[in-house]
């Protein structure tokens, strides 16, 4: 069974090498605007008067993403500083996807992105987004197909828009259907 | 035979007959999962440790040492070392690989022969010893089972 979780539920999460030891805990998430990914984390140390680490962990350094821990191999997992978390901030638009539009390829804009729904175990990916729509509604949207990032919006295709979950636990039937229906699309074409 | 079971049970310099300290607690190692240090309760304040190699004989009643001066105090032990008090998993959580929370050691059932740990033990269930991949400071991390 695939578990999902948002993203925003990572932080504070305690970072944890396989031997383990825990070299911090996750203080923020750092999105990477042109794919709708995840960069990094920024990490704290751990304990109530550490202050920050100034290192960064890459996404793709992750051993995995737990419920209850972030697992690396080991400490070399993380950067030498936190420079790889400064960069998406100069970049245009930003360094985040969080308060971007939702937008469907054919014009209609489903909501402003509020979080990220990530699907844990061995490969992390972001799966989809929790998304307030216009009607003040908070929903989860899963993403699959061809998915387009700017600073601006984030493109998806118009199936997407059938395809919502009210909580996490319902997210995966919804992100699974939207796999389905977009596999269907594209036989037929 | 259980790490709660050895507790409390006097340590023995064959040398002398004297009784050096009682078994307090272990450290451990993976692959393959043994016990590599005893943490022995002495007179006074802190704990001393014994190698596991340096242990003669792990009794029903006590336990057998040949030379009483390798025990040394854990202050002089550094990090890194594996007889090191951050290797002792007992009270400690256990982590899958894939970052799950499996409840907290209790116990480890262990061979006193060879030091091989068979199972770690928690509330609800009992892991096999070639599932675990470390033991430090913060956590017991094993291998995710399917």
């Amino acid at each position: 069974m695939t578990a999902y979780m948002r993203a925003s539920e990572i932080a504070k999460k305690p970072v944890v090498t396989l031997a383990g030891d825990d070299l911090g805990q996750v203080k923020d998430l750092v999105f990477d605007a042109s794919t709708g990914s995840i960069r990094c984390f920024t990490l704290a140390g751990r304990g109530l008067l550490a202050g920050p680490l100034h290192r960064a962990l890459l996404w793709r350094n992750v051993h995995a993403l737990g419920p209850h821990a972030v697992m690396v191999r080991d400490e070399s997992a993380l950067e030498k500083d936190d420079r790889a978390a400064r960069f998406g901030a100069t970049e245009p638009g930003g360094g985040n996807v969080l308060g971007v539009a939702i937008t469907t390829r054919s014009g209609e804009r489903l909501g402003t992105v509020t979080d990220a729904v990530v699907e844990t175990g061995r490969t992390p990916v972001v799966a989809g987004y929790e998304i307030e729509t216009d009607e003040h509604r908070r929903v989860l949207l899963p993403v699959a197909g061809p998915v387009t990032v700017s600073g601006e919006r984030v493109l998806v295709p118009d199936a997407t828009a059938q395809y919502r979950a009210g909580d996490l636990s319902g997210f995966g039937t919804a992100a699974e259907s939207l796999r389905v229906r977009l596999q269907q699309d594209s036989h037929e074409e | 035979m259980l790490i709660t079971k050895a507790q409390g049970k006097p340590v023995m310099d064959l040398a002398t007959a004297e009784t050096v300290g009682t078994v307090a607690a272990c450290t451990v190692t993976p692959s393959p999962a043994r016990i590599v240090g005893l943490r022995l309760r002495t007179r006074g304040r802190g704990h001393h440790t014994l190698e596991w190699t340096d242990v003669q004989s792990f009794g029903p009643d006590a336990v057998a040492v040949e030379e009483a001066t390798r025990i040394r105090d854990e202050k002089t032990i550094d990090r890194g070392d594996h007889a090191h008090p951050a290797h002792d998993p007992v009270g400690k959580a256990i982590l899958t690989e894939s970052g799950v929370n499996k409840g907290t050691v209790t116990d480890i059932e262990f061979d006193e022969r060879s030091g091989r740990i068979r199972q770690l033990l928690t509330d609800q269930e009992q892991i096999p010893g070639d599932e675990l991949l470390g033991v430090g400071s913060y956590a017991v991390v094993v291998t995710a089972s399917q």
